[in-house]
This record gives structure tokens, sequence and C-alpha cells, in this order.
């Protein structure tokens, strides 16, 4: 809703398609440019050919935990840079300080993480 | 020396030589030092036989020995002198008697004797003796001399009541001679008992045990050899190489299996009982080839049944005896193998318990390993469903968040009212899933418990200064002295602590005071969180500790919570082993005791579901 916000670039990497359009609806209000992956695989070329300013990435993808996502966009030159958010139900204290290892900004639980509230957050990221 | 006559000179006269004196009949038969009973012998002729002395010696080894004497007005003084062969062989009347067994009635002693007047005084200053050879077995064993004063020789006439006192001399030297046999048995007997006994008071392996045994055996019934063999089947075969006490270890080729149905003398030994007691004589073979001593390459054997009271184990055998096996012998060794069979008893139950002890380990652990795997699954199932439940909650309370924020367009008046109720009811839910997510997650850490040194007053004053925070300024009192350690789980302690404060400030709403008190039991470390609270009725308290077990009354008053937190907290208790305990009036308050182990038992308890 902001113009400041307006051209900056979100891929929103989520299996669970209600919940990522639901998510996409907000954000989009909000004035963000999103795109949508629902697998690892999906998430790693959308992210190469898109380059997005900022990546939420679920933990729980099927055939490619988000954890190896997150290694390969590391790896990988194009991605290496795009900070990355985790945006999960799992909460288990030993993922969330994987999740920091690994290079990730920051550690949401969706279910605690409302679309505005996912917005705001968004606006600290990529102002 | 040939035999005597004496005993069957005697003979027709020995019952009435017994009616003598009945006393020392009774006497010779029965109890008694054997010295007392040649004392009062010897008095007893003096005093009947009107003789002015009586001496009897013992002759053994060709040593002269003066036993006994007694002499009108007391007992002379040279009881207990020796006298050597040589000695002996100079005294003309006394050689001869002992030489021929016939009583010799002579003058003075001294008459043609070429008596050393200080070497025997009981021989000489005496006008007239008899010289009594009597028999011990076949042998001239002692000597009984009787001497007068008085110028009045011995006549013929005397000789049967002399010859009666010598019977009854001679059956107190028989006797003396029984006597020290038995105490010399009883005393091997004692001393094989120790021996014995030492090998079982010590603790030692079956094998050791059986080896040492089989040594001691052989060294008390001196053979050169001792074993024990075992019946395997119809086989009895050697439990080990039978020891060998001079000769090194019997070869190998002889500790062969023997055929106990073959052989009807072991079979007798196994299974009747019966000692066996085999020898070759002059060494030369035993006529049948078969014979166990040839297959033993043993010059002789005694062997003796090794059994439980009903069941036969096998025998304990003895070989190559350095003087031939006696009946002590064979008494200490039925002894030896009667104590072995005890032993072998022992190791055997030892075993069996053992064995027992194993499979009753095994099927605990078993057990619970079973446990702790459904107790994993049901975390790890309490974890997924937690996950599954936070991807609706998610959608849901996202969407209504959104309605309530007008994101999604302008609700209707009616809607806009009920949305805010659903977030509420949303935000709910998704605390509870929490709840339920750290409850698995503690529940399976609490496998992996982290013990450290802790001063539970610290970690008390700890909660209770956070706590308080909370609590609206509310009075939390601590009361302790200033430091008690233990060994736990400090995070577990401090996560139990604190839902019993939180719980009892819940559950006293009114503002009343909460203390904790940290204090030592004998075995425990006990916390209690006392509240002023409303109480918890009788009818309550089981539900206390059960999981979702939220307090009718509780629920009444519209108190927020789980109902997962105590359970929890009894689970971590018990996982550390300790336990919480709660007393309670209601009206009055309701005191939460938390006890940990001021020592840790190797298993604590495990945590329940």
């Amino acid at each position: 809703m902001l113009d400041g916000s307006r051209g900056r670039r979100l891929l929103l990497v989520d299996d669970d398609v209600d919940v990522a359009t639901m998510y996409e609806l907000q954000l989009a209000a909000s004035g963000f440019d999103v795109a949508t992956a629902h697998s690892g695989a999906e998430a790693i070329d959308r992210a190469t050919s898109d380059a997005p300013d900022l990546i939420y990435l679920d933990l729980g993808l099927p055939e490619m935990h988000g954890f190896d996502v997150l290694r390969q966009l590391r790896a990988a030159p194009t991605t290496a840079d795009i900070p990355v958010v985790i945006l999960t139900n799992y909460s288990e204290p030993d993922l969330v300080e994987q999740g920091r290892q690994l290079g990730a900004c920051d550690y949401l639980i969706k279910a605690h993480t409302p679309p505005g509230t996912l917005a705001t957050a968004t606006r600290r990221w990529i102002p | 020396m040939r035999s005597s006559t004496f005993g069957s000179d005697a003979g027709p006269n020995a019952p009435e030589a017994i009616q003598l004196s009945e006393s020392i009949g009774a006497d010779l038969v029965s109890r008694g030092d054997p010295h007392q009973i040649m004392e009062r012998l010897v008095r007893f002729a003096v005093e009947n036989v009107d003789v002015d002395r009586c001496t009897l010696t013992s002759l053994d080894q060709d040593v002269l020995r003066v036993e006994a004497s007694y002499e009108r007005g007391g007992p002379p003084d040279f009881v207990g002198h020796e006298y050597p062969l040589d000695w002996l062989q100079r005294q003309h009347s006394l050689y001869q008697a002992v030489t021929t067994g016939e009583t010799v009635l002579g003058g003075s002693f001294g008459d043609g004797d070429d008596v050393d007047p200080d070497l025997a005084p009981w021989l000489v200053s005496m006008h007239h003796t008899a010289i009594v050879p009597l028999a011990v077995g076949d042998t001239v064993g002692a000597v009984l001399i009787l001497s007068r004063i008085s110028d009045r020789p011995f006549v013929a006439d005397e000789l049967e009541e002399i010859q009666q006192v010598g019977l009854l001399a001679a059956l107190a030297l028989r006797n003396a001679r029984l006597v020290e046999q038995l105490r010399s048995a009883q005393r091997r007997g004692l001393d094989s008992l120790t021996q014995m006994s030492l090998h079982v008071a010590s603790s030692l392996e079956p094998a050791t045990y059986f080896e040492k045994m089989s040594e001691t055996v052989a060294g008390l019934v001196s053979a050169e050899r001792a074993g024990f063999w075992q019946l395997k089947g119809s086989e009895l075969v050697p439990l080990h190489h039978p020891s060998a006490r001079d000769a090194g270890p019997m070869p190998p080729e002889r500790a062969q299996a023997l055929d106990a149905e073959a052989d009807e003398e072991l079979a007798r030994v196994l299974f009747a009982g019966a000692a066996l007691r085999l020898s070759r004589v002059d060494g030369s073979p035993d006529p049948r080839p078969e014979s166990l001593l040839i297959r033993l390459g043993a010059r002789d054997l005694l062997a003796v049944p090794w059994r439980t009271a009903a069941v036969p184990l096998g025998i304990l055998a003895a070989s190559n005896s350095l003087s031939g096996f006696t009946d002590q012998d064979e008494w200490i060794m039925r002894l030896a193998a009667r104590a072995s069979a005890l032993v072998w008893q022992g190791y055997a139950a030892e075993q069996r318990a053992q064995r027992l002890q194993a499979t009753e380990f095994d099927r605990l652990a078993a057990h619970a390993e079973r446990m702790a795997e459904l107790d994993r699954q049901k975390s790890e199932f309490l974890q997924l469903a937690s996950h599954e439940l936070r991807s609706p909650i998610t959608l849901v309370s996202g969407y209504l968040s959104m309605l309530e924020e007008g994101s999604l367009g302008e609700l209707p008046a009616p809607a806009a009212k009920v949305v805010p109720l659903m977030v509420a009811r949303m935000r709910h839910m998704s605390e509870l899933v929490d709840r339920m997510l750290t409850t698995s997650r503690m529940e399976i850490r609490a496998r992996g418990q982290q013990l450290r040194d802790v001063d539970l007053v610290a970690l008390v004053r700890q909660v209770a200064s956070s706590a308080g925070g909370v609590a609206d300024a509310r009075e939390i009192s601590v009361e302790s002295q200033d430091k008690v350690r233990i060994r736990a789980d400090p995070e577990q302690v401090e996560t139990i602590v604190t839902n019993l404060v939180s719980n009892g400030l819940k559950y006293s709403p009114d503002g009343g005071e909460l203390t904790i008190v940290v204090r030592e039991e004998p075995r425990w470390v006990a916390i209690d969180v006392i509240d002023r609270g409303q109480g918890i009725t009788e009818d309550d308290l089981p539900k206390l500790f059960q999981p979702f077990g939220r307090l009718q009354s509780a629920v009444a008053a519209g108190i927020q919570g789980t109902g997962l937190g105590l359970h929890l907290s009894r689970g971590l208790a018990q996982a550390q082993g300790g336990d919480i305990t709660v007393t309670s009036r209601p009206g009055e308050g309701s005191t939460f005791t938390l006890r940990l182990p001021r020592r840790r038992k190797r298993h604590a308890g495990r945590m329940h579901a």
C-alpha cells in the first residue's frame, strides 16, 4: 500500500497453496510484487530467473527440504546474496538455530504471523 | 617278639578278672583319661594283691616307659622315665619276660642282674618281684611289675591273681591306645574340616575350588593324586586333571573317562554310597587287565561317592597312598566329598539364579525399550499433530485477521461483530497447540537430561523474582537456608518450579500471598509452593495430574489454562527421580511439594506419559 514498496519483488515458497495465496493477497495489497513457488525446485528456478529482493521459505516442502533449498541458493552466485526469511510452522529450537547457521535473516512461525504482520515485517527487510 | 601266652593263659579266668573290680572294668570300656585308669589300676593292685609296689610300663619301639606306678605310701617319682633297648637287654629277668612273653617270678631283682640303681629305682630295693609281660595285639607292648619289700616270695598260688591284674592292665593299655588313635583321628578330622572350610569359604571359581580341594584331599590322606570324576551320562569324566601333589599333573591320557556302567565296583560307589578300596599287593599286577588300577596306572585307590542328598554327582578318588589307605582316610574323603557336593549345589544354584536374573533383566529391558518406543512415538505423534493443526490455524486465523483489519473489504455490521470473537478463539486454539508442542518437545528432551550441580535456592529465588513481575507486584516470599545443592537438570527444575508458581498465582486470583519453602529431608530436597487460594476438593485431587485434567472449579472460575502444566511438571519431576505431591484444604489454599532426590539413583524414574 505504501508507494515505496512498489516494484519490490518477493518470492513466497510454500507447498500449501491456500496459505501462499493468502499471504500473496496481503503482500500484493501492500504493494509488493509477489511470486509464489510450491516446491523446492520451482523455488530455485524462480529465484535464479527473477532475482527477488526477499524470499520467504517454508521448510516442510515435498521432495526437497527447505534447508536444502537454502543451501543451494547460498551456493549459487546469482542467488547467494538474496535475503531469506524462514516462514514455517516448525518451531523446534534446533531448527531455528540451524536456519540461523545457514544464513536465514529471520525465522517466523506461520501460525503466529497473520498476513498483516508479515507485510509489516517485509517492509522492515526491504523498505 | 612272639605272641604272649598271657592272654590265652588268662582266658578261662577273664570273667572273674573283670569281677575283680567292676569300677575299673567300667572305666576301661567307657570314658576317662587312660592314664588315670592306669594309675587306678596300679593302686588297685597294691591294695588287693598284697604287694608293696606295682609299676606299669609301656614298651614301644624298644623303649621302655614307666606309665604308672604305685607304692604303699604314695606314687614313686620315676613315672615318665624311659629306658632304651640296650638297657633292657642288660636286665636279665625283665628281658626274659619280654622276649618269652612268660611271667617271671623272682627274688630280689638285683640278684644276678646288672642293675644300675640310679636308673631303675623301681627295680631295686625290693625283695621279690613278679614281671608280667602284657600283650597288646600280637606283641608284648607293656610290662607289669609287682614288687614286695618284705621277704615274702611270690608263690604259684598268687599267679592267677597277678595275671588277672595283668589282664586288666592290658585292657587299660589297649584302651589308652585306642583313645589316642581316636584323638589323633579327631585332630586330623578337625584339621581336614578347617582346610576344607577354608576352600568353601573363599569364593573361588568352581574349577579352582575343585582343584584346590583335590590337592587338599591328596595331602590329608597322604596320596599322590586325588581328584573328582563327574558322572556324565554313564561315564565318569575327570572334572580336571587329578591333582598330583608331588609328581606334577597327571598325564592327560590317564585322565580318561571311566565307564561307570561297566564297572560294578564304581557303580556301587556311585549309586549305593559304598567306598571302594583297591590295592595291588607287593606291586604285582592286578589279575584283571581291565581293572581300574591298571587303567589308572595306580598302585592303589580309594574312591568315595560324591553326591548330594538325592543326586549322584560322581566320585572323589585318591590313588598311590604313602602307606595304604585307612578308615580315617575314607572318612576324610567322604567328608570332603560331602562338602564339595554342597559347594557344587551352591554353584549350580548361583548359575541358575544368574540365568534367571539375566532372563528377567532382558525381559525388563525389552519392556522398558518398548515403553520408551511407545513414549517416543506418542511424543512424535503429538508433535506431528501439532504441526498439522498449525496449518489450518494459520489459514483460518490469517484470513480472520485480514477480515478484522478490513484487508478483504468492509464487513457487514453483524459479521464485523463476530470476527474479533473468532480471532480470540483462534488465538486460544493456537496457544493450546503451542503448549502441546512444548510438552512433547520437553517429553522428548526429558530422556536426555543434562545433569549439573544446582543450587536450588538460587534457582527458586530467580523464578520467584521473574514470576513476581508478571504477578502484578504480588508477594512471593522464599524461605530457605543459604544454599541447597543437588544434582539435577537445572532447566527442567526451573520449568517445574515456574509451572508450580504460575499455577499457584493463577489459582489464588484474589491477590493472596505465595510462599516458597526450600527444605531438606533425609533423602530428598523439597520445595513447597504454598498458596492461599481457593483450594482443591477431594474429588478433584486425583484429576490434578492427568493431562488436560483441569478442575471443574477452575473451568467455572474462568481460569485460563491448557491443563497440561501439572501433568508435564510431574512427569519432569519423575524423570529426575522425584515427584510432585499436593495437600489442600478447600477455601484455605494448597501446597504443592516438589521432591528431588539428594543423590541421584543410577536409574532415574522414567517420564510418565
